[in-house]
């Protein structure tokens, strides 16, 4: 190639590589890949008898203007992918996943027996997260067609929450209206907390949805109920153990006529992985009633309360 | 007045399925593909190299086809793609999806001039 050709096919080069404004490592990826093919094209063109000069400035049209092609391959990269992002992405979707497992965990425990409800909360919440920002999800259209959506479906969510606390704050401030307003206050409660739900359930269903390749989309799905699991397990097995326990109360009091004292109660079989050390047997003097309590095996800040004369579980903190 | 050329949406539309279509018969580099569609059909359709890059790395982001750098034993260091499973699929249906789409304007076309 003669010094001017060259110099011509090096300029168009540098200039679109300095067009490209991705990371360093892509532009020279896709900067020695067309470089490469635009030479042997030129090079067939000569071999074909066309003057070097017209086979550069056909091969050089033929690509376009190096502004016109780093714009097109541009549209075609999802946004925040320099080395420094990418890196960045992956350290807040592991961090985003580390606090959804922990404040599922913690949530969890505040309550007794499994609520799809709460789950659909936590995933609504923590799974658009961790999609927008784990760098290696392609999406369907365009990243910024599914930040949108996650941006406003979550803007809205705290303006339903601050209306809604707004609206229980002047309850409580002005008991009087408050006693009207009892039941405008729940019904309005669920609506809000309905609403959000079903925002979150839209949002995840639509995110998902927009992920393109069908392995990423089986992988989140996957992930997610590795997620769930890791979280309800746990207590499943705990709430399982205190209610196991609770029936071999009942069962004794059925076969003694009377309730085990604490000394008795010591002495029952205990459930596997549970210590009756760290249980708290009360029975009634009075009535045929019991109250057994321990703490939470993962969160001992939170209690497990079976309260005999009502017959139910309750979980304080 | 007619053209030899096809309009720029037709190309554009058809571009993935062809691309697929190619890339399933044998793994190419860019630079192949352009001359695989210069000598395949009636060489009609044609894609230009600014059009074609693009292309390529779309197809690559929605995981239909892969690229790996790769240097042959004889001749230079190539970006060459490859359909994945998915691109595969995917190309099965555009395929089938192309026949019944140009048979439906085939038959509509020949209805109006049996008119």
């Amino acid at each position: 190639m003669s010094n001017s050709v060259s110099e011509l096919v090096q300029n168009y080069f540098d200039e679109l590589e300095s067009a490209l404004k991705l990371s360093s490592t892509q532009r020279r990826d896709m900067v020695d890949e067309i470089r490469g093919n635009a030479i042997d094209k030129i090079a067939d063109l000569c071999r074909a008898g066309v003057p070097e000069a017209d086979a550069v400035s056909q091969t050089l049209d033929d690509l376009g203007s190096p502004s016109q092609l780093a714009q097109s391959i541009r549209q075609e990269s999802p946004p925040f992918h320099s080395p420094v992002a990418t890196t960045l992405r992956g350290v807040g979707a592991v961090a985003a996943v580390g606090i959804a497992l922990y404040c599922g965990l913690a949530f969890r425990a505040s309550f007794y027996g499994p609520s799809w409800t709460f789950y659909i909360g936590l995933v609504g919440v923590f799974l658009p997260l961790v999609l927008l920002l784990w760098p290696k999800v392609v999406w369907r259209v365009n990243w910024l067609f599914s930040f949108i959506p996650v941006a406003v479906v979550f803007a809205a969510i705290l303006l339903a929450a601050t209306l809604g606390t707004n609206y229980s704050e002047n309850l409580t401030t002005q008991p009087a209206l408050a006693s009207n307003k009892t039941t405008d206050l729940s019904t309005t409660n669920s609506w809000i907390q309905l609403s959000i739900l079903l925002c979150l359930a839209a949002l995840t269903g639509y995110l998902l949805l927009m992920v393109q390749q069908v392995r990423q989309r089986k992988i989140v799905c996957g992930l997610t109920l590795v997620a769930v699991a890791i979280i309800e397990t746990p207590f499943l097995i705990e709430e399982y153990l205190v209610r196991n326990l609770v029936n071999q109360v009942s069962a004794f009091q059925k076969r003694n006529g009377t309730l085990p004292t604490p000394q008795e109660f010591s002495r029952l079989p205990p459930p596997q992985l549970l210590s009756l050390n760290s249980v708290d047997y009360r029975p009634s003097t009075s009535t045929s009633a019991f109250t057994l309590s321990m703490d939470r095996q993962l969160f001992p800040s939170h209690r497990i309360i079976y309260r005999g004369p009502v017959g139910d579980f309750v979980v304080t903190d | 007045m007619v053209t030899t050329d096809f309009s720029t949406e037709l190309v554009r539309s058809c571009a993935d399925m062809v691309i697929l279509t190619l890339l399933g018969d044998k793994p190419m580099h860019g630079y192949d593909i352009l001359l695989s569609l210069g000598s395949l059909g009636n060489g009609q359709f044609r894609l230009k190299q600014g059009t074609l890059y693009p292309l390529l790395y779309r197809l690559e982001r929605e995981g239909w086809i892969s690229a790996k750098w790769e240097t042959p034993p004889q001749g230079k260091k190539r970006k060459v793609y490859r359909l994945t499973a998915e691109g595969k699929k995917v190309q099965q249906n555009r395929a089938l999806e192309w026949k019944r789409f140009t048979a439906s304007i085939n038959s509509i076309m020949r209805d109006i001039a049996d008119e």
